[in-house]
Protein backbone atom coordinates (compact mmCIF):
# COMPACT_ATOMS: atom_id res chain seq x y z
CA UNK A 1 0.00 0.00 0.00
CA UNK A 2 1.16 3.21 -0.78
CA UNK A 3 1.61 5.37 2.10
CA UNK A 4 1.05 9.18 2.14
CA UNK A 5 4.22 11.88 2.93
CA UNK A 6 3.61 14.95 5.26
CA UNK A 7 4.38 16.82 2.68
CA UNK A 8 2.03 15.88 -0.01
CA UNK A 9 -0.90 16.25 2.32
CA UNK A 10 -0.14 19.35 4.17
CA UNK A 11 -1.66 21.30 1.26
CA UNK A 12 -5.21 19.95 1.88
CA UNK A 13 -4.90 20.83 5.81
CA UNK A 14 -7.14 23.68 5.42
CA UNK A 15 -9.97 21.93 3.91
CA UNK A 16 -9.75 18.98 6.14
CA UNK A 17 -10.42 21.13 9.19
CA UNK A 18 -13.63 22.77 7.53
CA UNK A 19 -15.10 19.10 7.23
CA UNK A 20 -14.93 20.18 3.64
CA UNK A 21 -13.11 18.99 0.29
CA UNK A 22 -12.30 16.11 -1.46
CA UNK A 23 -13.36 12.91 0.55
CA UNK A 24 -10.74 10.90 -1.01
CA UNK A 25 -8.39 13.31 0.81
CA UNK A 26 -9.75 13.70 4.21
CA UNK A 27 -9.73 9.59 3.79
CA UNK A 28 -6.09 9.70 2.97
CA UNK A 29 -5.36 12.80 6.06
CA UNK A 30 -7.53 10.59 8.48
CA UNK A 31 -5.57 7.38 7.61
CA UNK A 32 -2.07 9.26 7.98
CA UNK A 33 -3.05 10.71 11.41
CA UNK A 34 -4.38 7.11 12.47
CA UNK A 35 -1.01 5.65 11.80
CA UNK A 36 0.49 8.17 14.56
CA UNK A 37 1.97 11.23 12.56
CA UNK A 38 2.15 13.68 15.46
CA UNK A 39 3.72 16.26 13.34
CA UNK A 40 0.90 16.18 11.53
CA UNK A 41 -1.84 16.33 14.28
CA UNK A 42 -0.33 19.06 15.83
CA UNK A 43 -0.45 21.04 12.65
CA UNK A 44 -4.25 20.16 11.98
CA UNK A 45 -4.63 21.19 15.85
CA UNK A 46 -3.68 24.29 14.95
CA UNK A 47 -5.58 25.37 12.25
CA UNK A 48 -8.87 23.71 13.68
CA UNK A 49 -8.49 25.65 16.60
CA UNK A 50 -7.89 28.43 14.68
CA UNK A 51 -10.74 27.96 12.65
CA UNK A 52 -13.39 27.35 15.74
CA UNK A 53 -11.83 30.67 17.13
CA UNK A 54 -13.75 32.62 14.32
CA UNK A 55 -17.29 32.76 15.94
CA UNK A 56 -15.28 33.95 19.14
CA UNK A 57 -13.84 37.02 17.50
CA UNK A 58 -17.54 37.95 16.29
CA UNK A 59 -20.51 39.96 18.28
CA UNK A 60 -22.66 37.80 20.10
CA UNK A 61 -26.34 37.13 20.25
CA UNK A 62 -28.27 36.69 23.77
CA UNK A 63 -29.92 33.25 24.21
CA UNK A 64 -33.55 34.01 24.08
CA UNK A 65 -35.21 35.03 27.41
CA UNK A 66 -35.63 32.61 29.61
CA UNK A 67 -34.84 30.37 27.12
CA UNK A 68 -31.80 29.29 29.51
CA UNK A 69 -34.00 28.24 32.29
CA UNK A 70 -36.09 26.09 29.67
CA UNK A 71 -33.14 24.51 28.23
CA UNK A 72 -31.11 23.24 31.58
CA UNK A 73 -34.54 22.11 32.63
CA UNK A 74 -35.31 20.07 29.05
CA UNK A 75 -31.93 18.96 28.61
CA UNK A 76 -31.08 18.06 32.15
CA UNK A 77 -33.08 14.89 32.04
CA UNK A 78 -31.48 13.72 28.90
CA UNK A 79 -29.28 10.68 29.29
CA UNK A 80 -25.42 10.94 29.25
CA UNK A 81 -23.26 8.77 27.38
CA UNK A 82 -21.11 7.26 29.30
CA UNK A 83 -17.76 5.88 29.35
CA UNK A 84 -16.57 2.41 27.27
CA UNK A 85 -16.20 -0.29 30.14
CA UNK A 86 -13.09 -1.07 31.37
CA UNK A 87 -13.81 -5.05 29.94
CA UNK A 88 -13.53 -3.49 26.38
CA UNK A 89 -10.13 -2.03 27.16
CA UNK A 90 -8.38 -3.60 29.32
CA UNK A 91 -5.65 -1.01 30.95
CA UNK A 92 -2.89 -4.37 30.45
CA UNK A 93 -2.24 -4.68 34.26
CA UNK A 94 -2.06 -8.63 34.56
CA UNK A 95 -3.63 -8.75 38.23
CA UNK A 96 -6.14 -6.42 37.48
CA UNK A 97 -7.31 -8.51 34.32
CA UNK A 98 -6.85 -11.82 36.34
CA UNK A 99 -9.33 -10.04 39.16
CA UNK A 100 -12.01 -9.01 36.30
CA UNK A 101 -11.68 -12.55 34.40
CA UNK A 102 -11.96 -14.26 38.01
CA UNK A 103 -14.61 -11.65 38.75
CA UNK A 104 -16.62 -12.59 34.96
CA UNK A 105 -16.37 -16.42 35.69
CA UNK A 106 -17.96 -15.88 39.05
CA UNK A 107 -21.05 -13.55 37.67
CA UNK A 108 -21.24 -16.35 34.87
CA UNK A 109 -21.67 -19.59 37.33
CA UNK A 110 -24.16 -17.37 39.45
CA UNK A 111 -25.94 -16.56 36.46
CA UNK A 112 -26.23 -19.93 35.24
CA UNK A 113 -27.25 -20.91 38.82
CA UNK A 114 -30.12 -18.37 38.82
CA UNK A 115 -31.07 -19.03 35.44
CA UNK A 116 -33.03 -21.82 36.29
CA UNK A 117 -33.40 -25.63 34.14
CA UNK A 118 -34.21 -24.31 31.00
CA UNK A 119 -31.15 -22.25 30.47
CA UNK A 120 -28.61 -24.44 31.71
CA UNK A 121 -27.95 -26.93 28.62
CA UNK A 122 -27.04 -23.43 26.68
CA UNK A 123 -25.20 -22.20 29.46
CA UNK A 124 -23.24 -25.28 30.03
CA UNK A 125 -22.85 -25.99 26.13
CA UNK A 126 -20.65 -22.34 25.88
CA UNK A 127 -17.31 -21.99 27.71
CA UNK A 128 -17.73 -19.68 30.36
CA UNK A 129 -14.99 -16.60 28.83
CA UNK A 130 -17.41 -17.56 25.84
CA UNK A 131 -20.55 -16.95 27.63
CA UNK A 132 -18.94 -13.63 29.22
CA UNK A 133 -17.95 -12.42 25.98
CA UNK A 134 -21.37 -12.97 24.52
CA UNK A 135 -22.98 -10.62 26.89
CA UNK A 136 -20.77 -8.34 26.70
CA UNK A 137 -21.57 -8.28 23.11
CA UNK A 138 -25.43 -8.26 23.26
CA UNK A 139 -25.15 -5.83 26.08
CA UNK A 140 -23.13 -3.33 23.62
CA UNK A 141 -25.08 -3.78 21.01
CA UNK A 142 -28.30 -3.15 22.61
CA UNK A 143 -26.97 0.13 23.75
CA UNK A 144 -26.08 0.70 20.66
CA UNK A 145 -30.18 0.32 18.87
CA UNK A 146 -31.00 2.47 21.74
CA UNK A 147 -28.62 4.66 21.07
CA UNK A 148 -29.71 4.94 17.34
CA UNK A 149 -33.22 5.10 18.69
CA UNK A 150 -33.15 7.81 20.22
CA UNK A 151 -31.02 9.65 17.46
CA UNK A 152 -33.64 8.72 14.77
CA UNK A 153 -36.46 9.88 17.18
CA UNK A 154 -34.36 13.65 17.91
CA UNK A 155 -33.77 13.83 14.16
CA UNK A 156 -37.58 13.44 13.16
CA UNK A 157 -38.54 15.95 15.59
CA UNK A 158 -35.54 18.32 14.56
CA UNK A 159 -36.49 17.99 10.84
CA UNK A 160 -40.10 18.62 11.71
CA UNK A 161 -39.00 21.90 14.26
CA UNK A 162 -36.76 23.50 11.67
CA UNK A 163 -39.45 23.09 8.88
CA UNK A 164 -40.48 26.84 7.56
CA UNK A 165 -44.09 24.63 6.76
CA UNK A 166 -44.33 23.80 10.59
CA UNK A 167 -46.76 27.12 12.21
CA UNK A 168 -45.56 27.61 15.87
CA UNK A 169 -48.46 28.74 17.92
CA UNK A 170 -47.65 30.76 21.40
CA UNK A 171 -50.36 29.61 23.79
CA UNK A 172 -51.08 32.83 26.63
CA UNK A 173 -52.93 32.63 29.60
CA UNK A 174 -50.84 31.36 32.47
CA UNK A 175 -47.21 31.66 33.67
CA UNK A 176 -46.32 29.23 31.23
CA UNK A 177 -44.03 28.91 27.87
CA UNK A 178 -45.97 26.90 25.98
CA UNK A 179 -45.90 26.32 22.46
CA UNK A 180 -47.47 24.07 19.84
CA UNK A 181 -45.78 23.49 16.82
CA UNK A 182 -48.08 22.18 13.66
CA UNK A 183 -47.10 20.44 10.96
CA UNK A 184 -50.31 19.86 8.79
CA UNK A 185 -48.26 17.99 6.33
CA UNK A 186 -46.47 15.27 9.17
CA UNK A 187 -50.38 15.51 10.22
CA UNK A 188 -49.09 16.05 13.97
CA UNK A 189 -49.24 18.80 16.71
CA UNK A 190 -46.03 18.97 19.20
CA UNK A 191 -47.13 20.88 22.35
CA UNK A 192 -44.11 21.78 24.63
CA UNK A 193 -44.62 23.70 27.59
CA UNK A 194 -42.84 24.74 30.98
CA UNK A 195 -43.72 25.63 34.50
CA UNK A 196 -47.55 24.89 34.68
CA UNK A 197 -49.66 25.17 37.82
CA UNK A 198 -50.05 21.63 39.58
CA UNK A 199 -53.33 19.95 38.67
CA UNK A 200 -54.63 16.52 38.39
CA UNK A 201 -55.62 15.79 34.66
CA UNK A 202 -55.18 18.67 31.19
CA UNK A 203 -56.77 18.11 28.10
CA UNK A 204 -55.46 19.61 24.75
CA UNK A 205 -58.37 20.47 22.55
CA UNK A 206 -59.08 21.90 18.92
CA UNK A 207 -61.99 24.19 19.02
CA UNK A 208 -63.94 25.86 16.07
CA UNK A 209 -67.15 27.32 17.17
CA UNK A 210 -69.51 24.83 18.71
CA UNK A 211 -66.95 21.88 17.69
CA UNK A 212 -64.57 20.67 19.92
CA UNK A 213 -62.18 18.39 18.92
CA UNK A 214 -59.91 16.09 21.92
CA UNK A 215 -56.26 15.86 20.73
CA UNK A 216 -56.01 13.98 23.87
CA UNK A 217 -54.46 14.29 27.77
CA UNK A 218 -51.28 15.98 29.09
CA UNK A 219 -49.19 14.14 31.60
CA UNK A 220 -49.35 16.51 34.93
CA UNK A 221 -45.80 15.31 34.96
CA UNK A 222 -44.72 16.80 31.82
CA UNK A 223 -47.21 19.86 32.64
CA UNK A 224 -45.44 20.12 35.97
CA UNK A 225 -41.78 19.77 34.96
CA UNK A 226 -41.86 20.49 31.78
CA UNK A 227 -41.22 19.04 28.05
CA UNK A 228 -43.50 18.20 25.47
CA UNK A 229 -46.04 14.99 23.66
CA UNK A 230 -46.90 14.99 19.88
CA UNK A 231 -50.28 14.67 19.10
CA UNK A 232 -52.04 13.07 15.50
CA UNK A 233 -54.24 15.74 13.61
CA UNK A 234 -56.83 14.52 11.86
CA UNK A 235 -56.51 14.64 7.77
CA UNK A 236 -58.50 17.77 6.25
CA UNK A 237 -58.76 19.58 9.25
CA UNK A 238 -61.00 22.81 8.54
CA UNK A 239 -58.42 25.98 10.27
CA UNK A 240 -58.69 28.19 11.91
CA UNK A 241 -59.08 26.58 15.45
CA UNK A 242 -58.26 28.20 18.59
CA UNK A 243 -56.49 25.61 20.61
CA UNK A 244 -56.86 25.48 24.06
CA UNK A 245 -55.29 23.25 27.00
CA UNK A 246 -58.13 22.99 29.41
CA UNK A 247 -57.64 21.56 32.86
CA UNK A 248 -59.00 18.56 34.68
CA UNK A 249 -62.48 20.48 35.29
CA UNK A 250 -63.22 22.24 32.22
CA UNK A 251 -61.23 25.32 32.92
CA UNK A 252 -59.40 27.09 29.58
CA UNK A 253 -55.91 27.81 31.01
CA UNK A 254 -53.94 28.56 27.71
CA UNK A 255 -55.27 29.23 24.16
CA UNK A 256 -53.25 30.18 20.65
CA UNK A 257 -54.86 30.20 17.60
CA UNK A 258 -53.71 27.10 15.14
CA UNK A 259 -53.91 29.74 11.53
CA UNK A 260 -55.15 28.81 8.08
CA UNK A 261 -51.52 28.15 6.05
CA UNK B 1 -14.22 38.50 22.96
CA UNK B 2 -11.45 35.73 22.51
CA UNK B 3 -12.07 32.37 23.09
CA UNK B 4 -13.56 31.30 26.28
CA UNK B 5 -11.36 30.35 29.24
CA UNK B 6 -10.06 26.62 28.51
CA UNK B 7 -9.94 25.33 31.95
CA UNK B 8 -12.61 27.00 33.02
CA UNK B 9 -15.00 25.47 30.41
CA UNK B 10 -13.28 21.98 30.96
CA UNK B 11 -14.01 22.17 34.99
CA UNK B 12 -18.05 23.23 33.70
CA UNK B 13 -17.89 19.37 31.55
CA UNK B 14 -16.28 17.96 34.00
CA UNK B 15 -19.28 18.80 36.19
CA UNK B 16 -21.86 18.06 34.05
CA UNK B 17 -20.12 14.86 33.28
CA UNK B 18 -21.12 13.99 37.01
CA UNK B 19 -24.82 15.02 35.88
CA UNK B 20 -24.65 18.81 37.75
CA UNK B 21 -27.39 21.14 35.93
CA UNK B 22 -25.78 24.19 37.60
CA UNK B 23 -23.07 23.59 35.53
CA UNK B 24 -24.99 23.19 32.07
CA UNK B 25 -26.61 26.34 33.27
CA UNK B 26 -23.19 28.09 33.59
CA UNK B 27 -22.14 26.93 30.38
CA UNK B 28 -24.81 28.12 28.68
CA UNK B 29 -24.83 31.55 30.34
CA UNK B 30 -20.58 31.45 29.16
CA UNK B 31 -20.97 30.38 25.35
CA UNK B 32 -24.23 30.24 24.66
CA UNK B 33 -24.37 33.90 23.21
CA UNK B 34 -21.50 32.83 20.84
CA UNK B 35 -22.73 29.89 20.06
CA UNK B 36 -26.62 31.56 19.22
CA UNK B 37 -24.59 33.80 17.30
CA UNK B 38 -22.76 31.56 15.49
CA UNK B 39 -26.02 29.48 14.39
CA UNK B 40 -27.92 32.28 13.72
CA UNK B 41 -25.91 33.49 11.11
CA UNK B 42 -26.27 30.43 9.27
CA UNK B 43 -29.73 29.89 9.97
CA UNK B 44 -32.00 32.88 9.36
CA UNK B 45 -35.21 31.42 11.26
CA UNK B 46 -34.94 32.51 14.88
CA UNK B 47 -36.70 29.26 15.66
CA UNK B 48 -34.78 26.87 14.14
CA UNK B 49 -31.54 28.69 15.64
CA UNK B 50 -33.41 28.64 19.10
CA UNK B 51 -33.87 24.95 18.50
CA UNK B 52 -30.75 24.22 16.74
CA UNK B 53 -28.87 25.36 19.35
CA UNK B 54 -30.70 23.87 22.08
CA UNK B 55 -30.11 20.64 20.34
CA UNK B 56 -26.38 21.86 20.43
CA UNK B 57 -26.03 22.03 24.02
CA UNK B 58 -27.97 18.76 24.20
CA UNK B 59 -25.11 16.93 22.62
CA UNK B 60 -22.66 18.88 24.42
CA UNK B 61 -24.55 17.63 27.95
CA UNK B 62 -24.96 14.12 26.36
CA UNK B 63 -21.16 13.63 25.09
CA UNK B 64 -19.68 15.32 28.60
CA UNK B 65 -18.64 12.29 30.22
CA UNK B 66 -16.77 11.03 27.33
CA UNK B 67 -15.49 14.53 26.23
CA UNK B 68 -12.01 13.44 27.40
CA UNK B 69 -12.27 10.83 24.19
CA UNK B 70 -12.38 13.77 21.62
CA UNK B 71 -9.41 15.34 20.46
CA UNK B 72 -9.92 19.47 20.86
CA UNK B 73 -9.97 22.21 23.21
CA UNK B 74 -13.70 22.48 24.67
CA UNK B 75 -14.54 25.95 22.89
CA UNK B 76 -13.03 24.30 19.48
CA UNK B 77 -15.30 21.06 19.98
CA UNK B 78 -18.03 23.15 21.27
CA UNK B 79 -18.00 25.37 17.90
CA UNK B 80 -17.81 22.26 16.26
CA UNK B 81 -20.99 20.87 17.41
CA UNK B 82 -23.07 23.98 16.44
CA UNK B 83 -21.47 24.63 12.92
CA UNK B 84 -22.23 21.27 12.18
CA UNK B 85 -25.73 21.34 13.37
CA UNK B 86 -26.46 24.32 11.73
CA UNK B 87 -24.26 23.37 8.41
CA UNK B 88 -26.65 20.14 8.23
CA UNK B 89 -29.62 22.32 8.37
CA UNK B 90 -27.93 24.54 5.39
CA UNK B 91 -27.83 21.46 3.56
CA UNK B 92 -30.66 20.29 3.90
CA UNK B 93 -32.65 23.20 2.83
CA UNK B 94 -30.28 23.30 -0.06
CA UNK B 95 -31.40 19.97 -1.26
CA UNK B 96 -34.78 21.07 -1.18
CA UNK B 97 -33.79 24.10 -3.22
CA UNK B 98 -34.56 27.10 -0.30
CA UNK B 99 -30.69 28.64 -0.47
CA UNK B 100 -30.72 29.95 2.77
CA UNK B 101 -29.27 33.52 3.15
CA UNK B 102 -25.94 33.91 5.22
CA UNK B 103 -25.91 36.71 7.88
CA UNK B 104 -22.36 37.94 7.66
CA UNK B 105 -22.39 40.62 5.85
CA UNK B 106 -20.25 43.58 7.03
CA UNK B 107 -19.73 41.51 10.27
CA UNK B 108 -16.77 43.75 12.06
CA UNK B 109 -14.23 41.55 14.20
CA UNK B 110 -13.84 41.65 18.05
CA UNK B 111 -11.11 44.78 18.02
CA UNK B 112 -7.36 43.05 19.58
CA UNK B 113 -9.00 39.43 17.96
CA UNK B 114 -6.67 38.13 15.70
CA UNK B 115 -9.21 37.50 13.20
CA UNK B 116 -9.05 41.62 13.53
CA UNK B 117 -5.33 41.64 12.19
CA UNK B 118 -5.79 40.63 8.92
CA UNK B 119 -7.27 42.22 5.74
CA UNK B 120 -10.95 42.13 4.77
CA UNK B 121 -10.69 40.47 1.90
CA UNK B 122 -9.05 37.13 4.48
CA UNK B 123 -11.34 37.91 6.74
CA UNK B 124 -14.50 37.25 4.09
CA UNK B 125 -13.13 34.69 2.47
CA UNK B 126 -12.95 32.82 6.46
CA UNK B 127 -16.43 33.99 7.77
CA UNK B 128 -18.26 32.53 4.15
CA UNK B 129 -16.50 29.30 4.62
CA UNK B 130 -17.03 28.82 8.29
CA UNK B 131 -20.53 29.61 7.86
CA UNK B 132 -21.14 27.93 4.44
CA UNK B 133 -18.77 25.37 3.85
CA UNK B 134 -15.86 25.66 1.06
CA UNK B 135 -17.00 26.74 -2.36
CA UNK B 136 -17.02 23.83 -4.77
CA UNK B 137 -15.99 23.04 -8.59
CA UNK B 138 -13.72 25.90 -10.94
CA UNK B 139 -15.60 28.63 -9.76
CA UNK B 140 -15.01 28.15 -6.26
CA UNK B 141 -10.87 27.31 -7.02
CA UNK B 142 -10.26 31.25 -6.19
CA UNK B 143 -11.62 31.13 -3.52
CA UNK B 144 -10.31 27.94 -1.94
CA UNK B 145 -6.83 28.80 -2.15
CA UNK B 146 -7.87 32.24 -0.64
CA UNK B 147 -9.29 30.72 2.53
CA UNK B 148 -6.03 28.07 2.82
CA UNK B 149 -3.82 30.90 2.51
CA UNK B 150 -6.03 33.42 5.03
CA UNK B 151 -6.41 30.34 7.49
CA UNK B 152 -2.51 30.18 7.70
CA UNK B 153 -2.70 33.80 8.45
CA UNK B 154 -4.62 33.15 11.00
CA UNK B 155 -3.20 30.35 13.03
CA UNK B 156 -0.09 32.30 13.19
CA UNK B 157 -1.90 35.29 14.64
CA UNK B 158 -3.71 33.07 16.88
Amino acid sequence: MEVDRCRDLRPHFPAFVTDGGDATVQARIREHLSLGCAACAAEIGRLDAAFYSLPASLPPQPVLEGGTDAMVAALARRPQEQPETPILFPDGRPLRVAWTVAFLMALALAAAAVWGRGQQDAVRSATLSGAADARQVRQVVQEYRQLQEAHDGARAMLEQLTDPATQVVSLTGAASTSRAFVALDAGTLLFTTTGLPAEPAWTLVLVAGDDVLELGPLEPRIAESGGGRQYPLPEGLALPQELQLRAGDGRVVLRGTVEAP
Amino acid sequence: MTVPDPSELRTLIDRMADGDRDALRALIEAVGPHLHATIARMVPEPVAAAVLLEESFGEIWSHAPVYDAYAGEPWTWMATVARSRAMEWRVARRAKGKAPPLQVEGMVPSPGSALSALDEADVDVLLRVFHDGLPGGDSGAEDRARFDQALLRLAEGT
